[in-house]
């Protein structure tokens, strides 16, 4: 170990320093900035002088109608969370440890809602489970039985973001399960344990880190999740915090400052549910790839088999089938409006205008070129700069590696709104930079660094140092022993990383919204555009070309998602 | 369908090959009436000189940022590169967001912008004052009346928008409103009203000022005959058409353009212009101070104040015109009733930039919208 540690010692300086000052641009400054504004009484704009201290920003927010906001932010917040580590980690145990029928279905099932932005699927679902014009209200209406589905009310929003939330749990849990060693959970059934002891005291005791990165991933997602409050609450009188803040944003006159005051209300939330995640998770030791070898073991479902892929199934057609339908229905059917059922299968009343307009468009190409280069470029580079700072924090462990993984998770506590301004006021003035792709792919690496950081350190801390240490032991460098021993046990890991961060930056809105040009516009941002303008025809074809785009992206790189179904046989 | 997904995958796969090379190559369509080395002159009407013309065609793109309808800024933008052959990128987004992009931009230094149209007096007389705007005068300045031109020279109105009442004929029941005093009677339980929030667009906050000056004469009596009806109150106007569309509420206070756009899907929708007027939002726009392409900024700026630019907005746009030689707008292909016919109201920019502030929060407490 003194060796070990010596060779540590002056090698960690110039890498701290680097993350320190990636740390600095991505998130302390941008995010600083946005602290100072909801101190001050003018927006930190460039050029302007710096305004006034006052707590009014503060006060504003905590007070009258800004309670209730924060109180149903915290509601939704805690119990759609609940209900998408519930999918997530039920549908990831059934397809990773047991011998569920069909598991490469079951497999994709539980990924393919993150094809759907949340603007989308709050969208589709307000299409059909509008009171009196959703689709499966009118179908229920027609066939004699009440029309009770309302998504325009809190459970109709935990609902729509726990579904559209669970490939992340499903995701990290997944992994965990595929990679662990299944000798403990032997040992106990050896030793006589039921079933169900087994999955309480054991199972679930081995993937509880990758639970509660994900319940605290998906929390703070939720949290601050802007398009699903604003489609299904919103306008209903529903208010989160997100959108308050995004009123005090959009609304004259603006009020950034009350709107970064906000964000940091928010900053406390998530500091307060990160710092709960490590004490749960501290002094405790969760490794369970190490030098040993294994063979995955399944778990017999018997007569449970098919139910349990009935899961599956019901997910997936709560999260995609529908989903999909209507906005086949929004992109082909000729008019929005819907009569009775009858329309919504009568061949007579569809049309592919609208989707051959789009499709043929030479706007559609540029922003689809946009949006791949953006998501490409976030994906290397972020994955890139992720996987620096996790090796660092977990295996390098040099000075600052307790505070950055808290720099890190900053970003997801700052709604996805305000992180664009934070950019747009520090960056506006590097001119090489500002206004093209790159500001894009810097403001998303920023925004989704807490995802790509907790992600990356999940495969991370599974992989025991000890593989690493003995190859140093006999004679290699670190850089040698972990690009022959730690990269290939974790390419998977880093590659699903990537691909996630290909996916979300393909979708981001919120923070693009203050950084797109007119020549580095994204798919995404041309879609919010569109549905602006009030036309459903067009975004529902638009999105559905986004999904397909995805879907077809991931099956390319399938190979490498860490779904192939050899692995895990 | 099949040729669809046929096309489709093609499609796809061709993208990734074509992509870069046609992003390269781009659309250029022969300009149709702008010669270089001439003067640019429609209908007897000289819209730039020869210089401006020469030095406008070299610069060959201009970037417009707009708070005004996608519709519209489309539809506008292409009748002036068919016209012109010089390109015009934009971006639009709400005007209060645009402004707060254009504030920090033009603080560092680094905006883009070559024109900046908004939709607010208050948002373009902050910019104004901010420097945003260069001194030019449109050859045309003579023939505009003096409430289409700002006090110091720096920009322009160049477009009245209406604001009507639209309804879905599928799902309003009984007799719909036919003016803004049948509006405050509305069975709201019936038939839904949906308006977007007085704060979230130059419009909502038209509309507020419009019900509160002019139809209660400085009072909230009409905001709260509305509020009772308990309506649904949206971000934007667009959403606003959509959920109209649907047939989520009944009748909402729309916008002709987008409200054109959404019977062209095949929405069932229909305008009434009310019997006792149309608040009218007036849209601004400028040259800036600091224009990567001046020359054809100034170019776009004249050529849609012209005769030929306001015909385009009109019957492309579906907005009306600021100049009465130019026909009023069409609207999914029907001709909207002349602005003389329509009993439009202009409010005074100095008065609504002064009750603003005030009035919103007011608004917000009736309307129990906080924030």
């Amino acid at each position: 170990m003194n060796i070990l540690q010596r060779r540590r010692s002056w090698s960690t300086a110039p890498v701290a320093s680097l993350i320190g000052i990636i740390l600095l641009l991505l998130v302390v400054v941008p995010m600083g900035t946005l602290l100072v504004a909801a101190f001050t009484d003018t927006p930190p704009r460039p050029g302007a002088p710096l305004g006034n201290l006052t707590l009014d920003n503060l006060t504003a927010i905590f007070t009258g109608a800004s309670r209730s906001a924060f109180i149903n932010t915290l509601i939704i917040g805690v119990c759609a969370s609940l209900l998408a580590l519930a999918i997530g980690s039920s549908l990831a145990w059934i397809a990773a440890r047991t011998d569920v029928p069909l598991r490469g279905v079951v497999q994709v099932a539980a990924i393919m809602p993150m094809f759907t932005s949340s603007l989308v699927g709050a969208l589709a679902w307000s299409m059909l489970g509008s009171p009196r014009q959703g689709y499966l209200n009118v179908i229920l209406r027609s066939i004699g039985l009440p029309d009770f589905i309302n998504v325009y009310s809190l459970p109709g929003i935990i609902f729509v973001a726990g579904i559209y939330y669970s490939p992340y749990a499903f995701l990290l849990v997944n992994a965990a399960l595929t990679l662990m060693n299944p000798e403990l959970e032997e040992a106990a059934y050896v030793h006589g344990a039921r079933f169900r002891n087994v999955i309480g005291s054991v199972t679930l005791r081995l993937v509880m880190p990758a639970l509660l990165g994900a319940g605290t991933l998906i929390a703070v997602m939720i949290t601050e999740n802007f398009p699903i409050p604003q489609i299904l609450g919103s306008p209903y009188g529903i208010q989160t915090m997100p959108t308050q803040i995004y009123r005090l944003m959009a609304n004259a006159p603006s009020r950034p400052n009350e709107a970064s005051a906000a964000g940091a209300g928010l900053l406390v939330l998530t500091g307060v549910m990160v710092y709960l995640q490590r004490r749960l998770l501290a002094g405790r030791e969760f490794t369970t790839v190490s030098g040993k070898g294994f063979t995955p073991r399944r778990q017999k479902l018997g007569a449970w088999r098919w139910p349990a892929f009935l899961l599956a199934a019901v997910y997936a057609v709560l999260a995609v089938g529908l989903p999909t339908w209507a906005l086949l229905q929004g992109a082909f059917r000729r008019s929005s409006f819907t009569r009775d059922a009858k329309v919504l299968f009568d061949p007579a009343s569809f049309t592919t205008r609208t989707f051959n307009e789009v499709l043929r468009s030479a706007h559609l190409r540029d922003v689809l070129l946009n949006s791949l280069m953006i998501g490409a470029g976030t994906a290397i580079i972020g994955g890139g700069v992720y996987l620096l700072i996790a090796y660092y924090v977990h295996r390098i462990k040099g000075p600052g590696h307790k505070v950055f993984p808290y720099i890190a998770m900053w970003p997801a506590a700052v709604p996805a709104l305000v992180i664009g301004l934070g950019y747009l006021w520090t960056w506006s003035r590097v001119t090489a930079i500002y206004g093209t792709l790159a500001i894009l792919i810097i403001g998303f690496i920023g925004h989704l660094l807490p995802q790509g950081f907790q992600s990356v350190s999940s495969s991370l801390t599974q992989v025991h140092s000890e593989l690493e240490e003995s190859a140093q032991v006999s004679g290699a460098s670190r850089l040698r022993a972990a690009w022959e021993i730690l990269v290939p046990l974790i390419r998977t890991g880093v590659v699903s990383t990537m691909l996630l961060l290909f996916i979300l930056s393909m979708r981001e809105i919120s923070v693009a919204i203050f950084l797109f040009t007119s020549k580095t516009e994204p798919l995404s941002i041309a879609t919010y555009n569109t549905w602006e303008t009030g036309r459903i025809a067009p975004v529902a074809a638009m999105s559905l070309i986004y999904v397909a785009v995805l879907v077809v992206l991931t099956l390319i790189s399938r190979r490498w998602f860490g779904m192939k179904t050899e692995r895990s046989t | 369908m099949k040729t669809t997904r046929r096309r489709f995958a093609t499609g796809l796969i061709g993208l990734a090959v074509l992509l870069p090379a046609a992003a390269a190559c781009g659309d250029d369509p022969a300009p149709a009436i702008l010669e270089s080395g001439k003067p640019f002159v429609v209908e007897g009407e000289t819209i730039a000189t020869q210089e401006l013309v020469d030095a406008a065609v070299k610069e060959g793109t201009l970037t417009l940022y707009t708070g005004l309808n996608e519709v519209t800024t489309r539809a506008v933008n292409e009748a002036f590169t068919a016209d012109t052959g010089i390109k015009v990128e934009f971006v639009r987004s709400p005007s209060s967001r645009l402004f707060e992009r254009v504030k920090s931009e033009l603080g560092a230094g680094n905006l883009p912008a070559d024109i900046v149209a908004i939709g607010d007096p208050s948002l373009v007389t902050d910019l104004d004052n901010s420097g945003l705007y260069a001194q030019y005068k449109v050859p045309m300045d003579g023939d505009l009346e003096a409430q289409y031109k700002s006090k110091n020279g720096t920009y322009y109105s160049f477009s009245n928008l209406a604001n009507v009442f639209a309804y879905n004929t599928e799902v309003f029941k009984g007799t719909p409103p036919q003016s803004w005093a049948d509006l405050a009677n509305l069975d709201g339980t019936a038939n839904r009203l949906g308006m977007v929030q007085a704060g979230a667009s130059a419009g909502g906050w038209r509309l507020a000022y419009f019900m509160r000056q002019e139809l209660s004469n400085g009072s909230d009596s009409y905001w709260r005959k509305i509020a009772a009806t308990k309506p649904l109150i949206d971000t934007s106007t667009g959403s606003l058409t959509e959920k109209l569309s649907r047939g989520e509420i009944a009748i909402a206070l729309a916008r002709p353009p987008e409200v054109a756009g959404a019977q062209k899907d095949g929405a069932p929708l229909k305008i009434v212009w009310p019997s006792d007027g149309s608040p009218i939002i007036s849209a601004y726009a400028g040259v800036t101070a600091k224009a990567p392409h001046p020359n054809a900024a100034k170019l776009y700026l004249s050529w849609l104040l012209s005769k030929r630019g306001q015909s385009k907005l009109a019957a492309e746009g579906g907005d009306y015109a600021i100049r009465t030689d130019a026909a009023p707008p069409q609207l999914n292909g029907q001709a909207a009733p002349p602005l003389a016919d329509i009993k439009a109201k202009f409010a005074p920019d100095a008065d609504q930039i002064a009750k603003r502030d005030g009035w919103l929060k007011e608004w917000g407490t009736v309307f129990g919208i906080a924030g």
